[in-house]
């Protein structure tokens, strides 16, 4: 008897490369040109907080080849998931520079873009906050008077100081008995920087309405599903009325999943029918008008016995959301509930507050922004084994949460291979050898661990749909593969569940036209439901295929099985190929008889592992645990960083496709290195300076660590789909926070604040 | 003002009429309908709409089509031939690419520095290939992918 060939586990290439490196994949802005194209010049604030006193739209409108110009008197609705704080055009007020607050519609880019220049925006400045700590101050200007009045504002237990727009708590034991256990108590604050998500390709969307009212909108986007749902909410139109699809995605990197300028050209299409109106971003328009990453303000207590039991902390994390922290909640949420870093510590208080500032919106980048959480914990549990003179490793190693640990949360932990990712790590860099300092060079070596929630919304749930016919398998779900190799993953698993090989199953780009029902907010890009959704799908497939095939052959269908593309029949030893059976139909005895094109759908709510009291924020579903390590040098005299060796672990429950799971983890790890040195979108008095791909680093090939290492550890995920939990593209979080550690070894001095750049190194070694 | 030009693209000899502001670039994407070479920054900081230029790597967002005037271009389209070239297969099987919006222009720019140095060592790749940014792979598997694709052509 033939054996099932399992298709997971095993590294193939992407499904889409070929078509990639052939120039043959379709991104957004390769889309053949529509006709009838009204070209959108988007004028946008050039301050970052005033009142609009007047637009004068006169100029612009003499311009030839101009159409309209829109302003909030004729576009207005607010967009938000959760949280309704995000104008699709600034209407009295602007809070950022690049904000949208005017669309000229021209027949030409040319002239759309010479006429945007001469809309004159009258503005009334007011005062800046472009920090968290500012918006906080007692006189800081207060950016959304009307926040109470905003959808979804009440359930978020913000608005109790001026600018903070949700805060979530989480406290477990009793803060003064733990204080009072402790030997050494430190407190530090720890800052990072906003950066930037810099995936390569730009924002862009376009829309038309047709002829019998309904809308179709293309964007670069990953999620057209979640987009659709904002959308029509926020413009007040039936979800049914506005299809919306995406081509391939040029790297999302958390930006693409959220909605922003697409809500414009759907405004602008239903005001002008018959035409599909256009929007392109510009680089600057990139890095200001969409969004950005949002930076961390976080404050620290911990307390430590001489024995090196962590006993006790208070955290306040203060967001810096920029002017919408809709696309932060989650983000937020997670830091208080799993503030704690993967630790465990019986008596805790964590604050966690979203912060309006004057900056563009800020979006997570890859997963939850934990990172920026342990960027602080990681250097402060340093500093805790530094304090009562005990190794980093065997510190973290007898405080690290284990499964059948009670969580802070009440929780009991669940397993996973966080001990075994910190072996890997440090075995990988040799950590036992101290690095050898030259006169000139100091160098040092620095760890950290971290977890990450997987998070979903509460009314969670997935579904994908399958089809057969004579092209195969056809997966649908809900999200598109920005680069994660999430429709490799699926079409894996579907292979392997059919019996077919992996060439035989696609992942169909993702249309709403497609009508997989999605009652949550936000999109399901997280393998469990996906994955689960998917198997459920082609399971049900596959029965219907194989009752055919048994009434056509006169046998039980419990005989019947495909393996490799053949059906098989293990009672006769009867055997057809499949793509046969749908090209000449089912072979008996009668003659052929023909297969029908089938089609499942599959559904999927896996049951959180931890459901809060705020329900309608969001859940966990599992914690995701991973480890890093560097070794760096330090130049004394310029003050330069190098990283020597870089190495990462995480614990993926089951690598479904482990190359691409590594690759990921390279990715990440690198882009973990840019947040630690370089990334850092810099505001003078509220104005970027650095709003480009030239002067805002993103790590280059010449930038590479000498070392790299990834490493993957598997301790399956139960209820993961084959055990999977990730795909780990949430790297980064692990790197930053070692590098810092190891930089702080070398020198002997701490840097809190991020990135740790040549010249603040340089600063901090003159002062010191 | 519109200027008669005529190339070499991808071997085949094009005509056309182009304003003095169009890149080549915009050419080759818009009038030509080739969208392979990727436009992403568009002003000369990221490789992705790398093409070759008499055989040398430069950004198409930064020459003006009126330049190429007889001269030699060569975009992704035109690397494959019966199949694919040793450098796009090495990509693939090496995994050197997840979103792929980077992947035209560092093949490209990796084709020329093989056609000069058959053997490039690691170093030699990470320069020949700086001026190409990728968000995504973390470069390692783009470099492993030179390497093999060196050693297939051998
Ligand atoms: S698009 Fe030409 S260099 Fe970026
Ligand atoms: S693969 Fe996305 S930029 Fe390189």
């Amino acid at each position: 008897m033939t054996r099932k060939t399992l298709l997971v586990g095993k590294t193939f290439p992407r499904i889409e490369a070929e078509a990639k490196v052939t120039g043959q994949s379709r991104y957004w802005l390769d889309l053949p040109p529509a006709t009838n194209t009204l070209y959108v010049g988007l004028v946008t604030s050039t301050r970052p907080h005033a009142r609009i006193l007047g637009i004068d739209t006169a100029p612009a409108l003499q311009h030839e080849g101009v159409e309209a110009v829109l302003t909030a008197e004729h576009i207005s609705g607010m967009l938000g998931n959760m949280l309704c704080d995000r104008p699709i055009l600034a209407a009295h007020t602007v809070r950022y520079v690049g904000e949208p607050v005017a669309l000229v519609l021209a027949r030409s880019p040319a002239a759309a873009h010479s006429a945007a220049a001469l809309v004159q925006v009258r503005y009334d400045d007011l005062p800046v906050a472009i920090t968290a700590d500012e918006s906080l101050l007692p006189d800081a200007p207060i950016l959304h008077p009307e926040f109470s009045a905003y959808q979804g504002a009440a359930a978020l237990g913000g608005g109790d100081l001026p600018n903070v727009a949700a805060r979530f708590t989480m406290t477990a034991g009793d803060l003064e008995a733990g204080w009072a256990q402790a030997d050494v108590i430190i407190e530090q604050q720890y800052h990072t920087s906003v950066r930037h998500h810099a995936a390569l390709e730009r924002h862009g969307a376009s829309a038309r309405q047709k002829a019998d009212g309904t809308l179709i909108l293309w964007a670069s986007t990953a999620a057209p599903y979640a987009l659709r749902k904002e959308i029509s909410r926020a413009l007040g139109i039936d979800a049914q009325r506005l299809r919306v699809t995406c081509a391939r995605v040029g790297g999302g990197i958390g930006a693409k999943s959220r909605t922003s300028i697409e809500a414009l050209v759907v405004a602008a299409a239903m005001a002008y029918p018959g035409y599909t109106v256009h929007l392109e971003l510009q680089q600057s328009g990139e890095f200001t008008s969409v969004f950005v990453r949002p930076a961390l303000s976080a404050y620290l207590k911990m307390g430590v016995t001489r024995q090196g039991e962590i006993v006790a902390m208070q955290a306040r994390y203060a967001w810096d959301v920029g002017a919408s922290a809709d696309a932060c909640l989650e983000t937020v949420w997670s830091a208080a509930y799993a503030g704690t870093g993967p630790y465990r510590i019986p008596h805790v208080a964590i604050d966690s507050e979203a912060v309006y500032t004057n900056h563009t919106p800020a979006a997570p980048m890859r997963g939850n922004d934990m990172a920026e959480v342990h960027w602080a914990i990681e250097q402060h549990i340093d500093q805790l084994a530094a304090a009562i003179d005990m190794d980093p490793v065997a510190f973290r190693l007898h405080n690290i949460v284990k499964g059948g640990d009670r969580l802070a949360l009440g929780q009991i932990m669940h397993v996973t291979g966080l001990d075994q990712c910190l072996q890997k790590v440090t075995a990988a860099i040799d950590w036992q050898r101290r690095p050898d300092d030259r006169p000139s060079m100091a160098r040092g070596k620095g760890l950290a661990l971290f977890w990450s929630p997987t998070t979903v919304a509460p009314d969670h749930s997935a579904e994908a749909c399958a089809r057969f016919d004579d092209d195969g398998c056809t997966i649908a779900i809900d999200n598109e593969d920005a680069g994660t190799g999430l429709h490799t993953f699926v079409a894996q698993l579907a292979a392997t569940e059919l019996g077919l090989p992996l060439d035989w199953v696609q992942v169909s780009p993702v249309d709403t036209a497609q009508g997989l029902q999605y009652p949550q907010r936000k999109a399901t890009a997280e393998v469990c439901s996906v994955g689960n959704a998917v198997l459920m799908a082609v399971r049900r497939l596959k029965v219907h295929l194989v009752q055919q095939v048994a009434a056509a052959w006169n046998e039980s269908p419990n005989h019947i099985d495909i393996i490799d593309g053949i059906v098989i029949s293990h009672a006769t030893e009867r055997q057809q190929a499949l793509d046969e059976m749908f090209r000449a139909g089912i072979a008996t005895a009668a003659g052929p008889s023909f297969l029908r094109p089938l089609e499942a759908r599959g559904y999927a709510t896996p049951s959180p592992f931890f459901a809060s009291d705020d329900p309608e924020i969001a859940s966990i579903l599992y914690f995701c645990a991973g480890a890093a390590a560097a070794e760096v040098e330090v130049n004394r005299t310029t003050g330069e960083v190098k990283v020597l060796q870089l190495a990462a672990a995480v614990d993926v429950g089951h690598a479904i496709n482990p190359d691409l799971v590594l690759s990921q983890m390279k990715g990440g790890a690198l882009q973990g290195l840019g947040a630690a040195l370089w990334e850092n979108l810099i505001y003078k008095d509220g104005v970027p300076i650095n709003p480009d791909l030239y002067n805002y680093h993103v790590a280059m090939f010449t930038d590479l660590p000498a070392q790299l290492f990834a490493h993957i550890v598997e301790v399956p995920q139960e209820g993961g789909p084959y055990g999977a939990r990730s795909l780990a593209a949430d790297v980064p979080v692990l790197v930053a926070p070692a590098v810092a550690n190891a930089v702080a070894q070398a020198v002997g001095l701490r840097l809190t604040r991020m990135p740790i750049t040549a010249e603040t190194v340089w600063r901090f070694l003159r002062e010191n | 003002m519109k200027y008669p030009i005529s190339f070499h693209l991808n071997g085949k000899i094009v005509s056309l009429e182009v304003s003095t502001q169009e890149t080549l670039l915009d050419a080759l994407r818009q009038r030509l309908g080739l969208t392979g070479a990727k436009e992403a920054c568009n002003e000369g900081n990221c490789g992705a709409c790398t093409v070759l230029l008499n055989s040398a790597p430069v950004y198409a967002c930064m020459v003006l089509a009126v330049e190429v005037d007889g001269s030699a271009v060569e975009t992704v389209e035109g690397m494959e031939g019966e199949e694919l070239h040793p450098l796009q297969k090495a990509l693939i099987d090496q995994h050197g690419l997840q979103c792929g919006y980077c992947s035209p222009g560092i093949l490209l720019t990796a084709q020329a520095l093989l056609a000069h140095n058959s053997r490039p060592n690691k170093t030699q790749i990470r320069e020949a290939l700086a001026g190409n940014l990728c968000r995504c792979t973390g470069y390692t598997d783009i470099i492993k992918a030179v390497q093999v694709a060196s050693r297939a052509r051998r």
